[in-house]
This record gives C-alpha cells, structure tokens and sequence, in this order.
C-alpha cells in the first residue's frame, strides 16, 4: 500500500468528522476543567476563613464549565450527523474536513475563554470573600466573558446542522 | 409572594429587667435585634459616658467554657453507646420556665464537669498503660537473662547484651567467636527481630570482640531503666498494668451511673446554647445607670404580638416605620412571605442575594420555572423518584431545621417534576427498559417507551424544546420588568424600555409563520422603530437621540447570547441520560443468566448511584444559574440583608412557650 492510500485510510471522511467532534470535546473540555479548576482553588483558600459562602463559591464555579458543556453539544451534533447513531455514513474527504472546520470555532474559542472566564471567577471568589452581597456582579462580569464561547457555539453548530449527505 | 413591611422597635427598660425582656422576644422568634446606635455623650456632672455598650463578655466566656465541658461529656457517653434512641422519636418538649432552674442547672454543671474530668484522666491511663505495654514487650525477649540488663564489670571481665540480626548465621559467628575469642557468646532467645545474644568477654580484648560483633551486624539493647533484671521489668510492668486497670475500671464505673443523665445533660446544653444566645443578643444593647436601650427590626404581622409580651414589663415602647436612610443604606432586613410551596424556594434565591426592601419578591415565579427547567434536565422517572424518596426520608430520619429543610423539601419537588418529564421524555433509569428488552429477552426492535419523544433519538427536537423554554422563560422576566415599572407608576418607561423589544419579539415570531409573516413583518418594524425613538429620551442632543435608539438594537446581541445559554437544558439532559445508557449496557451485557442478573444488579447499585449523584449537583447548579443570570438579570433588584430573628437555639430538646 503506498502512503497516500495509508493517508487515505488514516484520514478518510468519517475519521475526519470524528476527529471534528473529538476537537470539539477535547480543547473545550480542557478549557473548562482549567476553568473550573482555578475558581476552585480560589474557593477552598476562600473556605478556610468563612465555610458558610460554600454556595455561592459552587455557583462561581460552575460558571467556566459552560464551555465544555457546549464543546460536548456540538461533538454530539456531529456524531449524530455522520450516522455513527444509526446507519453510518459513507463521507467523502471533503465532507470529513466540513466537519472538522465546523468543530474549530468551539474548540478554539471554548478553551481560551474558558480560562479567562475561570480567571474573572477566581477574582470574584476574592471579591465575595471581602463582600458577600456582590456576588450577583460577580457572576455578571464573568458571564460577559461566555459570550463569545455562545456566538462560536452558534457558528460551529451552524454548518453542522445544515448539513446535507 | 412579597418582601415583608418592617417596623422598627425601640424599647426602654429598667436594668433589671433587661434578660426577662430579651428573653421574652426569643420566644417570639420574629424579633431581629439591631447594635443600639448612638452618640458618645458625657455626663455634665462626672467625666463617664452617658450611654455605653452593655459589656458580657465576661458571663459569654464563661457560658461557652460551659458548653465546651458539657460538649466533652456528651461526646464521652456517645462513645460508651448510650441507649439508641429510636429513628422516629420526637424531640421531648420542655416548658420555657425551665431555663430559670438555677439549682437543677447547678447539679447539671457538676455532673458534667465530673464526666469530662473523667475522660480525660481515662485517655491519659491509657497511653501509660500504652507505655507499660510497650516496656513489657522490650523486656520478653531477655527474660531467661539473669543478670542487671545494664551488663556486669568485675575488675577483669565485662558483660553485656544486644541483638544480632536474623539474617546473620548464628552458628558460623558462634564458632568464629570460640576460635578467635576468649569469650563466650550465648544466645538467649531468638525470634523475627533477630537473635538476642549475651556476651561475656575479658576486659582487653573488648574491643575487638565489639568490633567483630559490630561487623556481623551486632547493636547493644538499650532500655529506659536498666538497673533490674528482664524477670523483674517484666514483674514491674504487669504490677503497674493491673493498677491501672483497676483505676480505669472504677473511673468507668463511675461514668457509667452518671450516664444515667445523659437527657438532663443533653437539655442543660441547650439550655447553655440559649443563654449564649440571649447574651450575644444583650451584647448589641446600651445602657445608662439604671436603663437599658434595646433596638430591633420586627414584620409587620408580628407587631401586636410583640407589643403584647412587651407590656408585660414596666417599659417605654415603640414602633415606627423604617426612615428613608435605612431604606437607601439596605439596613431593613428582609423577610419574605410565600404560600408553602414557593417558600421551599426561599434558600435559592438567598444563595444569591435578597431582594432590597420594598421590591419585587421573585421566589414565586422563580419557583415555577426552577421546578420546571431541573424536570426537562433531568427527565428520568428513576432518578426523579430517587431524589424525592430520599429527600423525604431524609426529613423525617435527620429532622434538619431551616434552610437544610427548605433546601430537601425543593429537592423532592424538583424530583417529581423530573418523575413527570420522565415519563414524557421516556427515561426510566436511562433506557433500562429498551437494554433489559434487547439483551435480557431478546428483542429485535425497540418500542418507543415515551409519550413524546427521546431526546436521545431527536436531539434537534430537545434542542427546539430547550429554547422554546428560554424563550418563555425570557420573555417572564421581560412581563415581571414591565409589571415592577407600571406598579412603580412609571407606565410609559415599561412601555417604551420592555413592550418595544416584547413587539420586535413578537413580530419576529410571527414572521416565520408562512400565513401570517407579513403581519409579523409590521409588528417586527413598529417595534424596532419605537425602540430607535425611545431609547435616547434621556439625551437633550436629538442627534444623540436617534444615535443611542439606534444603537439599542444592538442589545438583540445580549438577547440572543441569553437565549442561546438555555442550549444547556439539552447538554446536561443528554449527558445524564448517555451515561445511564452506557451503565444500562454494561449491566445487561451478561444476558439472562444468574451472572447476568447479579451483573445488572452490580451496575445499578454503583453506576446509576454515582449517575444521580453527579447529575444532582450538575442540574442544581445549572438551573440556578439559568435562574440568576438570564432570568434575574432582566428585573431584579438584589442586595437586601438577612433577616435573622433571635431564637433559642436548641440541638436536642424543643422548648415551648405558655403566655
């Protein structure tokens, strides 16, 4: 077998639509586990002088997780639409890469905002620490960092869905 | 449904009087007492202040060293067992007089000082006795060694002992001893540790006969007292064993009868909790020579009640209404009032923040969408029923109090509106049914179990569904910011701020109904245009106006990221239901067979526990979150304080009240 048709075999249509949603999963999921990781080291340092704000220091914790949650979302849309639920399709190269480049807006843009917005929840877990009835700004001022994760949600999810075999 | 009006008391009283007063309103519960604010001003006649701060801080160190002892002696009778109370009995009720009871509280107080003293001294025998122990067992080895164990020197030989390792042949260094030394090695015992040796040695070759012993891996034995004999260390250490025993048994003993009291020592320490109570609350009133100042914030519902106890005392009294500079500074606590249901909610919305005084309540529609949204997130009859049984049982076996109470009480309700969409959505532990059908008998195809759909199969369909509920739910949070503006009496801003973006919404709807697109059109165009007119009406430059109407229109961004947020409701659905599905596949892999079945029963029992676990704390935190950032975040107005009344603060007992 030459090498381009190992290439091929490695690189067919499904593996490319699979390695799609597996960007997509992956560079989210990592963002936000990063994320969600940070504002929980901020918490527990928090913890030790006033245990009772446990709760509101979850709820800043769960905020970064929301990229990976849409990172899962479309990794889901993409398997669903190859047909690996039911009947498995048979992709071209072409339609593989279209879904590949589907997956990048989410997986690029959910990792890195994931770590800033852990960062903004890190720093509200500070500000709540200090004053315990702000932690409504808080969440605001990292909310405004998903933003951007929410239009590469749309735009990432857009293509996949319109897709036609 | 509403943030309760507040009337703030003032109360003048004799000195005397003071601990009845305030003891009086902790049985009414509903009293929050408020630091007396007031001026440094001196007496024209001496150079002491005129008013001062009650100051117990002495009577409170002494109450919580109290409650510490009595803490102490509880903890000890838990740990010798004392009778198991049965899992549903009641909390036994005690009249409110009782806390009055000084000689009762006396006997009490030395009971427990008694039981604490004695469990400390009982934890001290022990570790001597640790350590006897652990002498005992130095000496064993060395018991057929008659000799000092410190080793013997006569003016020409030396005697001592030691320990050779067990890896070592004792027989080849036996005999290299007897050919090269003048000495004898004698071995006295032996066992995994090694092998205990005595050497007797003349005293000019000692050296050399250590030196040799070192190299073969030889350490001299060492003991904390080495002046008797192994028989008689041993002898010692069981003698003082037994004596400390002995002591232990009686100290036992004693503890034993006094554990008799174990309820009256349980109602002293809720008696103490109260009193600690009533003193940090006495700590927060002024005081002149002969009277007292007391300040408090009591709901309106409460008044009369309040102004009953209080006359029972020779004091000066009123309420008045909150002044304009506690109400902009946030210091009226707040106490909300909802029907039954929706108060189970109260907790959620206090984890992020009370509503200012006088603003809108939001528990209650809060609590319809909440109980709404976690049902569509966690959609699976299984783990609804789950949820709401343990919740259940939980109340009625832990009997937790406040908000813990709230917080399960929500839980079970959350759980039956999951049981509800489960069996719209067909999950019944994941697909347990479908796996049990197809692997366990055989199935070729499927029924479809729900009575709308899976959203497993038609995940585009969920995702439709999930931002049909954000829709609603957005456009709530719109209805509840116009209803707050007309009630404030601003009825042209709600129309202009919220009914132009509800018109634009509404057009946009309709224009993607084929029949009816070109009235949506209109709709869609009347709203944009009064949004372009309105929104700069607070500019003089008319310019300006028409820039900031047209730069409004850039919030549908905001709009749209919120809606978009709601995506969340089909992840974490679909999450929880795939990892049941992979726990449904491992467990019904073994087929129908004794394997099998125990199999499905290992899976159940672990996978589908950790599955609800997980997804219970996922969903909470998720939904709360949907709750304050997109539905808050269009008309709530946060930052009220706590409204925290004096209570008795009673662990075991109940205290009740007779007027």
């Amino acid at each position: 077998m030459t090498f381009t048709e190992l290439l091929g075999l490695i690189f067919s249509g499904q593996n490319l639509a699979i390695l799609g949603a597996a960007l997509a999963i992956i560079l989210a999921g990592a963002g936000s586990a990063r994320g969600v990781g940070i504002v929980g080291e901020a918490a527990s340092g928090m913890l030790i002088e006033d245990p009772s704000k446990f709760g509101k220091a979850l709820l800043l914790q769960a905020l970064p997780g929301t990229q990976g949650i849409y990172g899962f979302v479309v990794a889901i849309f993409i398997i669903i639409k190859i047909g690996l639920f039911g009947q498995p399709l048979d992709l071209s190269i072409s339609q593989g890469m279209y879904f590949l480049m589907a997956s990048l807006p989410i997986a690029v843009v959910g990792y890195i905002s994931a770590i800033f917005q852990g960062r903004v929840a890190a720093a509200g877990v500070n500000l709540i620490a200090k004053r315990p009835g702000e932690v409504g700004k808080a969440i605001t001022s990292s909310a405004l960092v998903e933003t951007y994760a929410i239009f590469a949600l749309l735009i990432s999810l857009l293509p996949i869905i319109r897709f036609n075999a | 449904m509403a943030v309760s009006l507040m009337k703030k008391l003032s109360v003048i009283a004799h000195s005397n009087d003071v601990d009845k007063i305030i003891q009086s309103l902790m049985w009414l519960c509903a009293a929050h007492i408020e630091k007396t604010e007031f001026a440094d001003s001196e007496n024209p006649d001496n150079d002491e202040p005129l008013l001062e701060r009650i100051d117990c801080d002495g009577e409170i160190a002494a109450v919580t060293k109290k409650i510490s002892v009595v803490k102490e002696a509880l903890d000890y009778i838990s740990t010798r067992g004392k009778p198991k109370k049965s899992l549903f009995a009641q909390r036994p009720e005690f009249d409110s007089s009782v806390l009055d009871d000084s000689a009762r509280w006396n006997l009490c107080d030395q009971s427990a000082e008694r039981i604490a003293y004695i469990s400390s001294r009982l934890a001290l025998l022990k570790s001597e006795e640790q350590k006897e122990r652990d002498l005992l067992v130095s000496y064993l080895p060395w018991r057929e060694y008659n000799l000092p164990l410190c080793g013997v020197r006569t003016l020409h030989s030396v005697s001592f002992i030691g320990i050779l390792p067990p890896s070592c042949s004792f027989n080849e260094i036996s005999k290299y001893f007897e050919d090269n030394f003048e000495a004898c090695l004698e071995l006295i015992s032996e066992d995994a540790a090694g092998n205990y040796v005595s050497v007797i040695t003349y005293s000019d070759i000692y050296d050399s006969v250590l030196k040799y012993l070192i190299s073969a891996g030889f350490i001299r034995a060492s003991f904390t007292d080495d002046s008797c004999t192994a028989q008689s260390g041993i002898d010692t250490a069981h003698e003082n064993i037994k004596m400390i025993m002995l002591h232990r048994m009686s100290l036992e003993s004693e503890a034993d009868e006094l554990i008799s009291c174990t309820d009256e020592l349980q109602l002293y320490h809720d008696v103490l909790t109260t009193n600690l109570a009533r003193l940090n609350a006495k700590k927060k009133l002024a005081h002149t020579k002969s009277a007292v100042f007391l300040s408090g914030w009591i709901p309106v519902d409460y008044q009369e009640a309040a102004a009953k106890k209080l006359e029972n005392f020779q004091c000066a009294y009123e309420f008045t209404e909150p002044s304009k500079e506690d109400e902009e500074a946030d210091n009226v606590p707040i106490y909300l009032l909802n029907n039954l249901v929706c108060s189970q909610f109260e907790p959620v919305v206090a984890l992020y923040s009370l509503p200012r005084y006088k603003t809108f309540d939001p528990t209650a529609v809060m609590s319809i969408f909440y109980t709404i949204i976690f049902g569509l997130m966690f959609a699976d009859v299984g783990y609804g029923f789950l949820l709401s049984a343990g919740c259940l049982i939980g109340i009625k076996l832990m009997n937790p109090r406040g908000s813990m109470r709230k917080f399960m009480n929500m839980f079970a309700l959350c759980g039956i509106s999951s049981i509800a969409a489960g069996i719209v959505f067909g999950g019944y532990f994941g697909d347990l049914p479908t796996a049990i059908m197809q692997n366990f008998l055989g199935f070729e195809t499927l029924p479809d179990i729900s009575v709308w759909f899976n959203p497993l199969n038609d995940p585009v369909k969920f995702l439709i569904v999930s931002m049909a509920m954000g829709v609603i739910h957005l456009v709530a949070g719109m209805i509840v910011k116009f209803y707050i503006l007309t009630r404030n009496g601003h009825l042209m801003d709600a129309v202009f701020d919220v009914g132009s973006w509800l018109l634009l919404f509404a057009g946009m709807g309709l224009y993607f109904i084929p029949q009816i697109s070109t009235i949506g059109l209109v709709i869609l165009i009347i709203g944009a245009a009064m949004l372009i007119l309105t929104q700069g009406r607070s500019e003089k430059n008319p310019v300006m106006k028409l820039l900031k109407g047209i730069m409004s229109l850039y919030n549908i961004v905001a709009y749209a990221s919120d809606l978009l947020s709601y995506a969340r409701i089909l992840a974490l659905g679909m999450a929880s239901a795939v990892i049941a599905g992979v726990v449904n596949l491992l467990g019904t892999m073994g087929g129908l067979s004794i394997g099998g079945i125990l199999g499905l029963t290992f899976a159940f029992a672990v996978g589908h526990t950790l599955n609800l676990v997980i997804n219970v704390l996922g969903t909470f935190v998720h939904t709360s979150r949907l709750q304050y950032i997109e539905f808050f975040g269009k008309f709530y107005e946060d930052g009220g304080r706590a409204f925290e009344p004096l209570m008795p603060d009673a662990k075991y007992v109940t205290f009740k009240v007779n007027d």
